[in-house]
């Protein structure tokens, strides 16, 4: 083999191991906080429906405090009216947060 | 027979399938396109919606559905010969798991990333929704206990797993602490705490850790109780402090130990050493229940599990780039399960032949080593036998790469007992929910409680693990009941994929039409079957459990089979947009 | 100095609002630049000074000026300050399916109250160079919600941040561990929580300091003595107390003693029925040469 091929080779063999690890690395950072992700996602859902609560019919703190905080909260709301359609399935949120296989 | 022209063999037949079969499904049948645009996309918000290479969510959903299924069913599923094991595994995979994978996630994709359950939902109305739950229950229920037993099997077999398997837990809650409390750098701590587990592992070799027998009950029954109360205590710990570090090192071990059991049977075989020493079949071994049907409820998890089904879909639905990637992620990942399953096989069928110590202080080798293990059903203390064969097996296999004999059992013991308990935690954390949620409905709320409902969750197991006989002996009844539960749900998700693929027009739907009504016919032969052996054994827990598991699965299969022939061909149903979302995004059509 | 404060609360056909304004005359009288602020929607103080007020506070005398809250006009305030924001940060698409949503809101209980504590907060921040603001403070019902209302929102604030900090902890960790998702912004709820929690304890700090007076404004009933009892009740338990009764239209001959043995330890002081309609400065003034005595002891 060329001096060259075998540089080449090398260096493909290289960046192939780079691009290995920085996937290995990506997958382990998520699976570091996969189960800490879902957490926050529920922590994030009982504040919306505290401060939002009176758009699904929950008794809410004075309204004005959720006037206040709403325009701050786009992302919240969304989720939470997505929520109202998938709240039926809990099961499914927790096996797939749980990782059980 | 070389095992590694069975592993090489396989493995490449899976690469071939993967490209035949699965992409034949793919196009043909569900018609991915790749000009079509998933929710990834449409939906981005660099929240939930992120669209990520397909190695990375490959690699997230792989370490999520990998775990002690495959390892012990095909570890008792080979006293029928290695090649129903291995074809079972093999085709089953393929045809059946991929398929139900795939399509639960195909589904999820084209419905925003909800849920394959939130679809099943639409056909599980809310009169049958207690039912689902009855089912859920059962299924952690046997679940608790059986794995209870499997980590009380092996720490009784093998004292020099204790140590380390314990200490891995304050491991994992340093470890925790330090990156999730004090924000300390994970890789460094990664590295650190997966370094000192292979320490403990190591050292525990010198430092067994043997149960005396306490108070008439054998080691493994008190072993059980033990797990059973860390089993609560885990699970009411917030999730940061034990039970996510934990099962992140498990991920790892996990890529440990599948690229030394690679990597062993390679060297194994190169070396002359590693022979096929299972029978090829033995359709009826004494004791044992028959091959038919109770090879496809033994296999669940590495050929097609029920349990993928509830798992939401969710997270990798909303991440896949582009449509094509979700051949490799679904479909993908089921085969490497398989090719995990495929491995345990090899470790049972040929490993297990290189040499076993019997207690008694022999060394077997050959045949005379599997038969040890298999002369019978309940051989040598039933479910014990067959995770040791394993355990023996797979230790024999690295031991070729030169690592001594007592390492390498610690290693894979340690390595089955972890993923068990790791089981153990979430599945009694779901079983709380189920707990609670089925009070609240029944109205007695007094019950619903964090702990009260915790401590049922576990007590209810511990009952169920002691009705088998407190040494373990029993526990292989259950096994067989876990698998039924579980390929229950895998013929109701495949039930619904059909659904989906019936609207789809055509005869595509006998893709996974087919597997279902094998999956339903199987499970309630063997159902069958059962309910005669207990009976004649009079365990009246036992015989009641299966007469729910038989009524359920006749339940879940007619409403499948009604709301199947209640479908027409046609336009995709959807799950309802949620009218927030403005526009409603198109069905995908290919 | 920040000028004193002085409610006068009481059931309404009390006398309340004549009450209010004899004080307010008599203070500037006196010299001190008071400000007379009409909370109550039925604002009489129009009739009493025989002038039309507005949210502009105007002149009566060089030392007394007097102002009507428009309550209407700050609940629309806020809605459409409300509405404009949304506007700004939220989706197009989203936005639209919102403000469907928000219509109904503008009905919520509890909107009426707020706008006066808003309108109370506007006063505040325009008459610094008053020495005294006396209001003439709405129905009982609405008067001790807008009294309540500091506190509750501050229990309400101190649950949702404490959630919230908790929140932003945990992002944090996500965060450092994965890299983030996206630019990492400051959290833009945080500080508004931590921006209203500052304004409502202003607000309560205000409301039960040393320099706000409450006067409880009654008549010599059975029914008024039940229900002023009541709201002493509900002001004590938010730590807010009553300077003084005043028992108001005692008709000759008649004794207030039943209600001031029932409400010892709080002073009380009574007003006679006057002889003419109290409408008007003249008549006013006519009233507080024979009845001057009881007001300095209320100021």
């Amino acid at each position: 083999m060329s001096e060259e091929a075998k540089g080449s080779w090398i260096g493909a063999l290289g960046r192939k191991t780079l691009r290995l690890w920085r996937i290995v690395d990506t997958v382990s950072r998520a699976k570091a906080v996969d189960t800490l992700t879902v957490e926050l996602e529920e922590l994030e859902n009982i504040f919306s429906l505290l401060v939002l609560g009176a758009f699904v019919g929950l008794p809410s703190p004075p309204i004005h405090l959720t006037m206040d905080l709403m325009p701050e909260m786009p992302h919240e709301f969304e989720r939470m009216i997505e929520k109202i359609g998938t709240a039926h399935d809990p099961l499914g949120e927790l096996f797939s947060a749980l990782g059980i296989g | 027979m070389n095992a590694l022209l069975i592993m090489v063999g396989s493995f490449a037949g899976y690469i071939l399938m993967y490209h035949l079969y699965g992409r034949t499904i793919g196009s043909r049948i569900f018609g991915l396109s790749q000009s079509a645009t998933p929710p990834s996309v449409a939906l981005e918000d660099g929240i939930d919606y992120v669209p990520t290479r397909k190695e990375i969510i490959f690699g997230h959903h792989f370490t999520s559905i990998a775990g002690t299924g495959p390892i012990v069913g095909p570890a008792i599923a080979i006293i029928w010969g290695w090649i129903p094991a291995l074809v079972w595994v093999f085709a089953g995979s393929i045809v059946m798991g991929a398929v139900h994978d795939f399509g639960a996630l195909v589904i999820s994709m084209r419905n925003q990333g909800k849920s394959i359950s939130d679809y099943t939902a639409k056909y599980i109305n809310s009169r049958t929704r207690l039912l689902f739950f009855l089912v859920v229950f059962l299924e952690l229920w046997i679940v608790i206990a059986v794995f209870g037993l499997v980590i009380a099997v092996i720490f009784a077999m093998y004292p020099q797993s204790v140590a380390a398997v314990w200490l891995q837990v304050p491991i994992a809650m340093g470890m925790g602490y330090l990156v999730y409390k004090k924000g300390m750098n994970v890789t460094l701590l990664s590295i650190c705490s997966i370094c000192l587990l292979y320490v403990f592992i190591l050292a525990g070799a010198y430092v067994p850790i043997q149960m005396p027998a306490v108070a008439g009950l054998p080691a493994t029954g008190v072993w059980t109780l033990i797990l059973l109360a860390y089993a609560f205590s885990a699970s009411v710990l917030p999730v940061t402090t034990l039970l996510q570090p934990r099962d992140y090192i498990n991920s790892h071990q996990l890529l440990v130990a599948m690229v030394l059991l690679i990597l062993g049977v390679v060297v194994a075989s190169l070396g002359g050493r590693l022979e096929v020493v299972a029978p090829a079949l033995q359709a009826h071994p004494s004791e044992a229940p028959a091959m038919m049907p109770f090879l496809f409820i033994t296999i669940a998890c590495g050929a097609i599990s029920g349990f993928h089904s509830l798992v939401s879909s969710g997270t990798s639905a909303k991440q896949v780039k582009t449509e094509g990637d979700s051949l490799f992620i679904g479909f993908g990942s089921m085969l490497l399960e398989g090719a995990l399953a495929i491995l345990v096989i090899l470790a049972v069928a040929a490993g297990i032949g290189m040499g076993y110590t019997t207690p008694a202080g022999h060394v077997l080798t050959g045949t005379a080593a599997w038969t040890a293990h298999y002369a019978s059903w309940t051989a040598a203390s039933g479910l014990g036998t067959k995770i040791s064969a394993f355990v023996d097996g797979a230790a024999n296999m690295i031991m070729a790469l030169g690592i001594p004999k007592q390492f390498t059992l610690a290693i894979m013991a340690v390595f089955v007992a972890s993923f068990a308990g790791t089981t153990l935690d979430t599945a009694t954390r779901i079983q709380r929910y189920v707990l609670s949620e089925v009070f609240a409905t029944l109205k007695l709320d007094f019950l619903t409680g964090k702990y009260t409902a915790t401590a049922m969750a576990v007590g209810s197991a511990l009952v169920l693990a002691f009705a088998t006989g407190a040494s373990g002996s029993g526990a292989l009844k259950l096994w067989p009941l876990f698998g039924a539960v579980n390929q229950t749900l895998a013929a109701l998700a495949l039930m619904v994929i059909s659904v989906y693929l019936k609207t789809r027009g055509g005869y595509k739907w006998l893709v996974s039409g087919i597997p279902a009504v094998f999956m339903a016919v199987m499970t309630l032969w063997a159902s069958g079957v059962n309910q005669r052996l207990f009976g004649q054994s009079h365990n009246l827990l036992l015989q009641l459990t299966n007469m729910v598991i038989i009524f359920v699965t006749c339940w879940i299969s007619l409403e499948g089979l009604i709301r199947f022939l209640k479908t027409g061909g046609g336009r995709p149903e959807k799950l309802a947009d949620s009218e927030f979302r403005g526009r409603a995004l198109e069905p995908e059509e290919g | 100095m920040k000028p004193e404060l002085h409610f006068f609360i009481g059931k309404g056909g009390v006398g309340k609002s004549t009450t209010a304004a004899l004080c307010a005359l008599f203070s500037s009288l006196a010299g001190r630049r008071t400000l007379l602020v009409s909370m109550d929607p039925a604002h009489n103080q129009g009739d009493i000074f025989e002038s039309r007020f507005g949210e502009k506070p105007r002149k009566v005398l060089p030392t007394l000026t007097v102002r009507e809250i428009d309550a209407d006009y700050w609940m629309t305030r806020h809605l459409k300050e409300t509405r404009d924001q949304i506007k700004r940060t939220y989706l197009y698409e989203s936005a639209f399916n919102l403000l469907d949503h928000f219509k109904v809101l503008q009905f919520s209980p509890g909107l009426e109250e707020y706008a006066l504590l808003r309108a109370f907060e506007d006063v505040l921040a325009h008459a610094g160079h008053q020495d005294r603001i006396i209001f003439d403070m709405a129905p009982t019902a609405i008067t001790l919600r807008f009294f309540s209302l500091p506190a509750i929102s501050l229990i309400w604030l101190d649950e949702l941040t404490k959630l919230r900090s908790l929140i932003c902890e945990k992002k944090e960790i996500i965060t450092k561990i994965q890299g983030p998702g996206q630019p990492v912004q400051g959290d833009r709820v945080m500080e508004k929580l931590h921006h209203l929690a500052e304004r409502h304890t202003r607000l309560r700090d205000r409301l039960v300091s040393q320099a706000t007076r409450i006067h409880l404004v009654l008549n010599n009933d059975r029914l008024s003595l039940v229900e002023a009892s009541r709201i002493r009740k509900r002001l004590g338990d938010m730590d807010i107390r009553i300077e003084d009764l005043l028992v108001n239209r005692l008709p000759p001959g008649q004794s207030a003693d039943e209600i001031t043995r029932a409400f010892e330890p709080v002073k009380c002081a009574t007003l006679p029925l006057a002889t003419e309609a109290l409408i008007g400065l003249p008549a006013l003034r006519r009233f507080l040469e024979t009845q001057g005595d009881i007001f300095p002891r209320l100021l």
